[in-house]
């Protein structure tokens, strides 16, 4: 049987020693599982994402990823592991504004081979490949693909990112307050589209927000307290 | 291999700031090897200010004072030399020729040189060139001049005209000697040295000119006119100093011994480029501060460079924590901000060497005929090339600094993006 997507044990976090931002007991999340994590501002979402991407390492406890706990790898190690199985949406400001759309969709082939790889075992090129996501993510428009990004309505450049984040069919999806600058419509939209094309594709989703009108469309909700005092046990 | 082409592509969205940044550094490249470059021509230019003279010979004083008066006609001579012991030395057997010099009156705020045909035949300067005439030629008569271009262009001599010729120094010699005008039979080519301010006559003409002077003095009554100044033997019992040139180099060493130990009466001989070099460092101080200025305007063109560099750091915070999730690795971020400084470096070096050679082209001409500094469109020297690669190293050593905050910054932020 293949390793949770996610398993998270006694984990716990801190920025400054002795103030806890983050403390979860239990956590795993099952591939392809889409799991909404909500949480007040401060809570730690940001925080747990940083974890995840193994930016940071965690202060106590364990983070499984894959079956590969971050702890025991380097950091050079982490930022492969990321290039290779992880997708990012941030919040805002997710594409390079000095290349074209198709250019900011290709990235992550630059970055990881296992990617670009897995990208060419089933498409006939890369840029195909972005094509046929931009597509998925309705920008069909062939003139918008070659566009300068600032030209681009934030929806339209939410869904870059998030045609980004699937390139070369990462195993995990890490979403940060993507839809926060969007209006409800299209924000029901982008979501709609992220979860249909992960579900096709197999992938875990993270989707970080504070807004809980989107919890019904995952399968599970991780609702972050904040954490005032370090425990003492 | 992916994070260069990225630095290329940021680097081409920014190119407007990006080429001023460039031009700043060219700016300031273009001075620093043009200041190095007129620095080191105007050393051996100096150092050539008299070649193929292998002893200057005067009465004894300083190598220094010896020089200045008797190439740069800067100062007098306090003491003389014998025209008899000039007439020895001139027969010693290594001795090929000698050039004397009379130094001592002027004309119109110029000095006057008295000296013979051969300062022509053998006076070399700036890299061994000959003396050139623009019009005319040497003189051959007693009463007859050859003016230094600075002197016909600023007195509007032309051949053929009468300048009269004073005793003593300065334009407001109360007396002059306006009985024996002189002829102008020749104009010479501009050197940038001395020479360029200077009237050459015959040591007889000198010696024409104050028959009529004792001890500075006009005696009254008897005045000598030219015709039968003619008459007279104007063989001159002193002169200032003298040039000489020798049949073999290797003698150089023994003639100036025998010369020092002269026993008729003191004198001094000297060797033209050990003073010029002796001269050139006590002048060093000015060229170092040039240097040092230029130097410093590499700095303030670097300070462009970094202002600029860290002026877009923080816009670009996004961007390195988006490259960052990707999975570019810290040192990858501090690289791409090194190497932008580098290339921007680099490129301000290239189009500052290419505005350069540009201006050498232009102003060659200027320069070798107001300065008398032979400036040439050439391959860096080794010097410069060091000052090439320090600048670079500079620009590197600056683009650390952005680099360092990138890096730093891929590390606090971890998967946010700060604005
Ligand atoms: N890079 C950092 N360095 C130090 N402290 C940090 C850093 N990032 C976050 N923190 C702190 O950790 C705590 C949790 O921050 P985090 O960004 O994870 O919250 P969040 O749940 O994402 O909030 P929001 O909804 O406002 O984005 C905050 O108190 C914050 O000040
Ligand atoms: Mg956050």
């Amino acid at each position: 049987m293949q390793s949770p997507a996610i398993e998270i044990d006694r984990l716990g976090f801190a920025w400054r020693p002795g103030t806890d931002v983050l403390n979860i007991a239990e956590l795993s999340v099952q591939r392809g599982e889409r799991l909404f994590v909500q949480g007040r501002s401060g809570s730690g979402k940001s925080t747990l994402l940083s974890l995840m991407g193994g930016i940071v390492v965690p202060t106590r406890g364990q983070i499984r990823l894959l079956g590969q706990s971050m702890q025991e790898l380097g950091a050079a190690a982490r930022d492969r592991f990321r290039a290779d199985h992880l997708g990012v949406i941030f919040q805002l400001f997710n594409l390079l504004p000095y290349l074209s759309v198709l250019e900011n969709v290709l990235l992550p082939c630059h970055f990881s081979s296992v990617r670009r790889q897995r990208v060419l075992a089933r498409a006939s090129s890369l840029e195909d490949e972005a094509v046929r996501l931009l597509q998925r993510l309705q920008l069909t428009q062939p003139e918008l693909w070659g566009r300068q990004v600032s030209q681009l309505s934030i929806g339209q450049q939410q869904r870059v990112a998030a045609a980004r984040a699937l390139m070369g069919g990462p195993e995990i999806i890490i979403a940060d307050e993507p839809t926060s600058a969007l209006d409800a419509e299209s924000r029901d939209a982008f979501v709609d589209l992220l979860l249909q094309e992960c579900a096709g594709q197999g992938t875990t989703v993270l989707f970080v927000s504070h807004d809980a009108a989107l919890a019904p469309r995952f399968d599970r909700t991780l609702v972050l307290e904040t954490v005032r005092l370090p425990e003492v046990v | 291999m992916a994070m260069l082409s990225l630095a290329l592509k940021s680097l081409r969205n920014r190119a407007g700031s990006a080429a001023l940044t460039v031009l700043t550094i060219a700016i300031s490249v273009m001075l620093l090897i043009g200041v190095e470059q007129v620095r080191t021509e105007a050393r051996t230019s100096f150092a050539n200010t008299l070649s193929g003279t292998d002893l200057i010979v005067g009465a004894r004083t300083g190598q220094t004072q010896l020089l200045l008066y008797s190439v740069f006609h800067i100062g007098n001579a306090s003491n003389n030399v014998g025209w008899d012991s000039y007439r020895t030395i001139a027969a010693h057997p290594q001795v090929e020729w000698t050039i004397p010099l009379l130094l001592g009156d002027s004309h119109r705020g110029f000095r006057v040189l008295g000296t013979n045909g051969d300062y022509f035949r053998h006076y070399r300067y700036a890299r061994d060139r000959n003396l050139v005439f623009s019009s005319g030629q040497p003189f051959d008569d007693l009463f007859e001049v050859v003016l230094g271009a600075q002197v016909a262009r600023e007195l509007g001599y032309q051949l053929g005209q009468e300048a009269v010729i004073a005793h003593g120094m300065g334009n407001t010699s109360f007396v002059k000697h306006d009985d024996k005008p002189f002829r102008v039979v020749g104009i010479l080519a501009p050197t940038a040295t001395p020479i360029d301010r200077t009237l050459m006559v015959s040591p007889q003409a000198i010696q024409a000119i104050h028959l009529d002077w004792q001890a500075g003095v006009k005696l009254p009554g008897n005045s000598v006119s030219a015709e039968e100044a003619r008459e007279q033997d104007l063989t001159p019992t002193e002169l200032t100093a003298f040039m000489v040139g020798l049949k073999s180099r290797m003698s150089t060493f023994s003639l100036q011994r025998s010369i020092n130990n002269y026993r008729k009466e003191p004198l001094q001989a000297i060797l033209p480029g050990v003073a010029l070099a002796e001269l050139w460092s006590l002048m060093g101080v000015a060229e170092q501060a040039l240097l040092v200025i230029s130097v410093a305007v590499v700095f303030s063109g670097l300070a462009g460079l970094l202002t600029v560099l860290l002026g877009s750091l923080n816009e670009r915070r996004r961007e390195i924590a988006i490259l960052r999730s990707l999975g570019a690795r810290p040192w990858q971020l501090l690289s791409l901000l090194t190497f932008e400084a580098a290339l921007l470096t680099l490129l301000g070096s290239v189009l500052g060497m290419a505005l350069l050679y540009m201006g050498i082209a232009l102003s060659q001409p200027l320069f070798a005929q107001w300065l008398g500094l032979q400036l040439d469109v050439s391959l860096p020297s080794a010097r410069q090339w060091i000052f090439l690669a320090l600048v670079q190293a500079a620009g590197i050593l600056t683009g650390l600094i952005p680099g360092w905050r990138a890096y730093r910054y891929s590390l606090a932020d971890g998967m946010t993006i700060r604005i």
